[in-house]
């Protein structure tokens, strides 16, 4: 029995040591993931213009997995920002029209900080190489989205229809303007300023939407903003229409006079194409507004 | 022999069952952050995410309540939440065995988003 377990006891001990390091692996695997996932979507989340989504990976990957316990978990190269394609599931890194974050937390040789096995240095393995890759999608704004990027020659509201579609109730030769399923118009303001710019648009009319609403734009382009607070009732097929009226009240930072025009008028009215998502191209919400990433991979 | 066989197998499933539960201790608190995050549940519902996901020995006996330490702190959109849950590593093992940490503990902290 003696020389049995003798010779048994190295493969036992190779056995134990094995399924301890899996054990701790698998939860120091699990904590890189968790603290991965963290920044991954807080960093999504400040893919607006004039934020810093690596510095924000950076910050919560410290939150989860301090530097002073676990060393450099994240190196900036880790950080990547690009573009998710939704239907193809695919990550491209790149700098413009960027949608998600890419984030491997890491704890390995080359950041100083790999796992530390317990066992393994019995068997000439002091410590392996983990990583936790977590791609997050920016949360999509809710009331902004793109129609051009080019530079308009000023800022501007725009009026601009559309054909009527099949579920707007109304003839195709007719012209419809775009609001959501609850009947908030989305109309079309142009930045001409290449900065994130607050613009300011006045209803002028009818008087019981008089007055102000103001959105945010990342930069210089043309863009559809859902009105906020106005519910218009869809106009009855060959029925009268009611018109509503916007103007440019003014811009934040302010731009030359000859860059705004708070002169004229962008007239919609109640014949509606409804859409449950705005038209154009989503824009990321930008950090401050209440809406969710999604951690895609 | 035997009893190093024994000592040998004990303290494999001693640290196996600690690891796990750690693990899944982890998991829980994951969960209940993100759904802190994303406005899903509030701090007293996160705090039950992290509890209801522990394996039953860790939560079995009556003075279960009195050990397991869940907290939960919610916040506005665009600061951080935080969901934590420990207890003495007594819970998560089987054996009186040194040597072992004093307690299991996981802590996860993520943006508010909504």
């Amino acid at each position: 029995m003696a020389p049995m377990f003798a010779l048994a006891l190295p493969v036992l001990t190779a056995g134990i040591g094995f399924t301890v390091d899996s054990a701790s692996i698998r939860l120091a695997q699990a904590r890189l993931q968790v603290a991965a996932d963290a920044a991954a979507a807080a960093a999504a989340r400040r893919l607006d213009a004039g934020s810093n989504p690596a510095t924000e990976a950076q910050r919560v990957v410290e939150l989860n997995m301090p530097a002073e316990s676990y060393g450099t978990v994240l190196a900036s190269s880790d950080i990547v920002g690009g573009n998710w394609n939704n239907s193809t599931r695919v990550f491209t890194a790149t700098n413009s029209n960027r949608n998600a974050v890419r984030i491997t937390a890491r704890q390995a040789a080359a950041n100083g900080n790999a796992h530390e096995l317990i066992f393994g240095s019995v068997f000439g393995f002091d410590s392996i190489d983990l990583a936790a890759t977590a791609t997050a999608l920016c949360p999509t704004h809710p009331s902004l989205s793109l129609i051009s990027s080019g530079t308009p020659s000023r800022i501007a509201v725009v009026t601009m229809g559309n054909p009527c579609s099949a579920g707007s109730g109304h003839a195709s030769n007719l012209t419809c303007y775009w609001a959501t399923p609850d009947g908030n118009p989305i109309v079309r303001v142009d930045n001409w300023n290449p900065g994130v710019t607050t613009i300011t648009v006045r209803i002028t009319s009818p008087t019981q939407f008089a007055g102000t609403f103001a959105f945010t734009a990342p930069g210089a382009g043309q863009f559809w903003v859902m009105v906020p607070n106005v519910r218009l009732t869809p106009a009855l097929p060959n029925g009268s229409t009611t018109n509503i009226v916007f103007r440019i009240q003014s811009s934040s930072p302010t731009v030359p006079a000859t860059r705004i025009n708070t002169t004229g008028t962008a007239t919609y009215n109640n014949r509606l194409n409804t859409s449950a998502s705005l038209p154009g191209t989503a824009l990321c919400a930008f950090s401050n507004v209440a809406a969710v990433s999604r951690i895609v991979n | 022999m035997l009893p190093l066989f024994l000592v040998m197998m004990c303290g494999t499933l001693q640290y196996g069952v600690l690891f796990y539960t750690w693990n899944v201790a982890l998991n829980g608190a994951r969960n209940a952050a993100r759904s802190l995050a994303v406005g899903k549940v509030n701090a007293e519902g996160a705090e039950t995410i992290m509890v209801d996901a522990l394996p039953a020995w860790v939560t079995a006996d009556p003075d279960a309540e009195d050990d397991i330490d869940a907290s939960a702190t919610d916040n506005v959109v665009g600061s951080d939440v935080t969901a934590q849950i420990t207890f003495p590593s007594s819970r998560a093992t089987f054996l009186p065995l040194a040597p072992m940490p004093a307690n299991v503990s996981a802590t996860v902290r993520m943006v508010k988003e909504a």
